[in-house]
């Protein structure tokens, strides 16, 4: 069984319908919404795209191999999905946005019907936290200078403010 | 002759009406061309202007709650690092500062060197109090190898000098003095173990406060007696909060082992629990909570304490051989659904009876299974060589392939790592009256080749 998914730029996709619910926000649409295409206002269709390549790679995914129940979050991401994510940054940006739209992180909660505590680290698989890991490995042990470079940021601190917090931030310099 | 007339007339008339309609058609197909240039026209100018002047989407277009995400993820492995991503912006600054979920993580990393630079500071820490605003802790302790000043010098006695002796004649140098009870007093050291000391007291307050906060503790102590200065400083103040403690290098801190009254504060709430070493006098009494517990097998220590914790759901088992001692009488374990075991399995499984197992996980070099392998619907077996058998490797795999098919019974979905593809087919063909074959409950197996999980047979029931 397909459902039909109209993006912003009024592409229409024919889904598999096990692929579609693995994003909530439609999950919750196909219910109300019959045989009527669903409309997706705020994703294009570049992106929906991508999205649904995701989805269709991780439709069977099973539970992962071992979780302690705990809050256990790693940056890794696995060799498809680093693949998947090798976007340039605009891209990237929008998977993000869109995933957060969609409500894709806490669909799997629903999805694999087990307590929460035991979905963290498969929630982590979900489209928009491979885009926050993305990011943040791209962040991690950068200068500020070097943060502001690489995602065209403007450092709109005064001098005196800019010293201020770098007094305030003491405890992480060598010593 | 009158009938033509008339039929003329009307074909007459039609053709006025229609030559009437077709300059109409016309006048309006005129109209709307010149509007529809128009309108193209405009259509264009707009279509560029829209081109121009579209937004590029950028990191600072995501929404406060995405920014948190990526900042607590690039603070992962190393949360003083967030001291970077506040001098950024004003927005960046603004939005660490008032999430307090960003300074609930607390990293004391200290270098293996106890004189190394880079050392975590008491300030750090009462920052991360402060902003936490009250909030639960994750703290990740990972102390210098040696920090007791004569130790620490000890150690550095091999460093320096075996550039110049070798490495044997540094050992031998390093022996002597441990045996003649040399001690070593630097200042310098003295110093740097008193700060150590001062930061580590700050995470858990004057009077244990702090641990009223915890959440969760790794830690991974020093290789000399220190470790005990630290966990005699916990065992005076209870944690009620603390889900998950982890605690690597137990095995240098031989007080805790052979001293009974050695316990770690009330933990009413812990739930996971990770140490090379378990004790029996630890977990007095046994919190109720407990549902995963990962250690290693020491002196069949392991087992006396496993009937006390009948809630546990996951169990990793580490390091067991098989001369391991086991339980002469078997530990039910009725909610265990995931089993680990790393090493000699048969002991582990003769020694448990877990009824509502889900998932074995095994990693083992093992090549002959003895027990029957436990009806569970997911196997995992990885083979993990453990180096002393490089040589016969693919016949010792298949003689352990063979022997975990003849031990499993309602396993339906077997997942293999470290195994050749093709053993699979080669022990079906070979299948006699001592090998099987495939078990008939199997129906999915699935191989790790080159990185990638495929699945190599598929059979309905």
């Amino acid at each position: 069984m397909s459902i039909t998914i109209v993006t912003s730029d009024n592409e229409q996709f024919c889904v598999e319908k096990l692929v579609a619910q693995r994003i909530a926000l439609i999950e919750d649409m196909v219910e109300n919404a019959g045989d009527r295409p669903i409309p997706l206002p705020n994703v294009t269709a570049s992106v929906l795209r991508k999205i649904l390549e995701y989805c269709e790679h991780h439709k069977n995914d099973p539970l992962p191999p071992y979780d302690d129940g705990s809050r256990s979050r790693t940056t890794h991401i696995s060799e498809w999905d680093q693949k998947f994510i090798t976007v340039d940054q605009e891209m990237l940006f929008e998977i993000i946005l869109a995933a957060n739209y969609l409500e894709m992180k806490p669909l799997l909660y629903v999805r694999l019907n087990v307590p929460r505590v035991q979905c963290l680290t498969a929630c982590n698989a979900v489209a928009g936290d491979i885009g926050c890991k993305t990011v943040a490995n791209m962040i991690k042990g950068k200068s500020p200078e070097e943060i502001r470079k690489l995602f065209n940021i403007v450092n709109n601190f005064t001098p005196e403010e800019e010293a201020q917090i770098r007094k305030e931030a003491e405890w992480a310099e060598d010593r | 002759m009158e009938t033509t007339r008339l039929l003329l007339e009307r074909c007459q008339r039609k053709v006025e009406d229609l030559e009437r309609q077709l300059r109409s058609a016309k006048s309006h197909h005129a109209s709307l061309t010149r509007e529809l240039q128009r309108y193209s026209s405009e259509s264009w100018q707009a279509s560029d202007e829209y081109q121009v002047a579209r937004h590029k989407i950028s990191l600072y277009d995501l929404p406060d709650e995405l920014l948190c995400e990526i900042f607590e993820y690039a603070t992962l492995l190393c949360h003083p690092f967030i001291r970077s991503v506040l001098l950024v912006c004003k927005r960046f600054h603004r939005i660490i500062m008032s999430t307090s979920s960003l300074w609930t993580r607390i990293d004391l990393r200290f270098p293996k060197d106890l004189m190394d630079s880079f050392f975590p500071t008491k300030e750090y820490v009462e920052t991360c109090l402060e902003r936490s605003r009250g909030r639960l802790l994750d703290i990740t302790i990972e102390f210098p190898r040696y920090i007791t000043t004569t130790n620490y010098a000890l150690d550095q006695v091999v460093v320096k000098m075996t550039p110049i002796l070798g490495g044997d004649a540094s050992m031998d140098l390093q022996e002597t003095l441990v045996g003649v009870d040399w001690q070593c007093d630097s200042s310098l050291v003295e110093e740097r173990v008193t700060h150590l000391e001062t930061v580590a007291k700050s995470l858990i307050g004057s009077n244990g406060e702090y641990m009223l906060r915890w959440r969760s503790l790794s830690m991974i102590l020093s290789e000399d007696e220190w470790g005990n200065f630290f966990l005699a400083c916990m065992q005076d103040y209870p944690a009620p909060d603390l889900q998950r403690l982890e605690i690597m290098n137990m095995r240098f801190m031989e007080d805790w082992f052979e001293d009974g009254d050695c316990s770690f504060p009330t933990m009413p709430q812990l739930r996971s629990l990770k140490t090379e070493r378990l004790c029996l006098h630890w977990l007095d009494p046994a919190p109720a909570t407990l549902t995963h517990l990962d250690t290693a097998y020491k002196l069949g220590l392991l087992f006396d304490h496993l009937s006390g914790l009948q809630q546990l759901r996951h169990l990793c088992i580490r390091d067991a051989t098989s001369e391991s001692l086991y339980q002469k009488d078997p530990v039910t374990l009725p909610h265990l659904s995931k089993l680990y075991i790393y090493g000699n399995i048969d002991g582990t499984l003769a020694s448990l009876v877990t009824p509502k197992l889900e998932v074995l996980f095994v990693c083992s070099s093992q090549t002959m299974v003895k027990k029957l392998l436990p009806n569970v619907p997911l196997i995992e077996w990885e083979w993990s060589l453990d180096g002393s058998k490089p040589e016969g490797i693919f016949s010792s795999q298949r003689d352990a392939l063979g022997s975990i098919f003849s031990k499993m019974r309602e396993t339906r979905r077997l997942y293999l790592q470290g195994f050749k593809a093709g053993m699979i087919d080669e022990i079906e063909k070979k299948k006699n009256r001592r090998n099987g074959g495939l078990p008939a409950s199997l129906q999915v197996i699935e191989i790790l080749v080159g990185g990638v999980r495929e699945t190599i047979v598929t059979r309905t029931s």
